[in-house]
């Protein structure tokens, strides 16, 4: 089914050079957010890592009490 | 016999308040709906004029969209200063979405989208209590919901987004500014709180704006308002 768009409340159907470059970038964001939901996951490992060394010699309840206010 | 309000209620017709004068005894005043409203007795009368209150406030557009790949409002006019927008009920037809938000100045022509055309934060907090920032000195385009990790727009039954999206002076010759307010139900179906802004980074003049998701269409209620100048 074509795409289409909203122009002030009327609907719009897109022209196909329109509906592929729409699609183009729906493309390139989806490779684009998972990139960077990448590096924020490596981000919180890394930063986790540095906690749980920074808290080792506490107890475990003290840690895991400080560690959730950090992270 | 005790004439008051309690003892004796014969106004002369429906909608009628008793309102004091300077001597005697309270006096049945009128309603009068017109151009103003006006409140009177024989005392005297004084009209409100809420057509005066609210003139400078009005609807331009009412967008209903249902997968839609956009939604745009163009010929932003200088005949007003501030716009503003009320989202309500919006949900991305995927999953794990992000909303956006990019501009025009040829009346929605083409959208800026250059990798430093836009500046943005925005802080969202989850119903965990779990506050997350996020933002972008220099960017495509401007965030406005789910970019938050584990935070995303849903698409499950009351996954849905409603707030307000604010734009000032778009058509002036500096940067125009924007404010976001966002209530949502993220794709877990976690309540989230989320309040931003940004700016597009240049001096030319705003007319055209585009709303929508990174990966797919939008569906939701759009009413753009604005604020005479």
């Amino acid at each position: 089914m074509a795409l289409h768009k909203m122009i002030n409340g009327v609907k719009v159907d897109l022209t196909p050079a329109e509906e592929r470059s729409v699609r183009a970038e729906w493309e390139a964001n989806k490779i684009k957010i998972a990139k960077k939901k990448e590096e924020k996951a490596k981000l919180k490992a890394e930063k986790e890592r540095v906690v749980e060394k920074l808290l080792a010699g506490l107890e475990p309840e003290e840690r895991e009490l400080i560690k959730n206010k950090l992270m | 016999m005790t004439k008051n309000a309690w003892d004796s209620p014969l106004p002369t017709a429906n909608g009628q308040l008793l309102i004091g004068q300077d001597s005697g005894p309270p006096a049945w005043a009128t309603l009068t709906a017109g151009t103003g409203t006006s409140i009177s007795n024989t005392a005297g009368g004084a009209t409100i004029n809420f057509d005066d209150a609210l003139q400078d406030f009005e609807l331009i557009a009412t967008v209903t969209a249902s997968g839609a790949s956009e939604v745009t409002f163009t010929g932003l006019s200088s005949t007003y200063d501030t716009f503003w927008i009320s989202f309500q009920g919006v949900q991305p037809t995927n999953d794990a979405e992000i909303m956006y938000l990019r501009t025009s100045t040829d009346n929605g022509s083409t959208y800026d989208s250059g990798a430093s055309d836009y500046a943005w934060s925005s802080s969202g907090t989850n119903d965990g209590g779990t506050i997350d920032p996020e933002g972008s000195s220099a960017d495509t385009q401007i965030s406005l919901a789910g970019d938050q990790s584990s935070e995303e727009l849903g698409n499950s039954t009351n996954e849905t987004l409603s707030g307000n999206l604010t734009i000032y002076n778009p058509l002036d010759t500096q940067w125009t500014k924007f404010n976001f307010n966002f209530t949502y139900l993220d794709l877990s179906g976690d309540s989230n709180s989320l309040t931003g802004g940004g700016a597009r980074l240049s001096t030319a003049d705003v007319d055209a704006l585009r709303i929508f998701m990174a990966t797919g269409t939008i569906n939701g209620l759009f009413k753009l308002y604005g604020f005479k100048a």
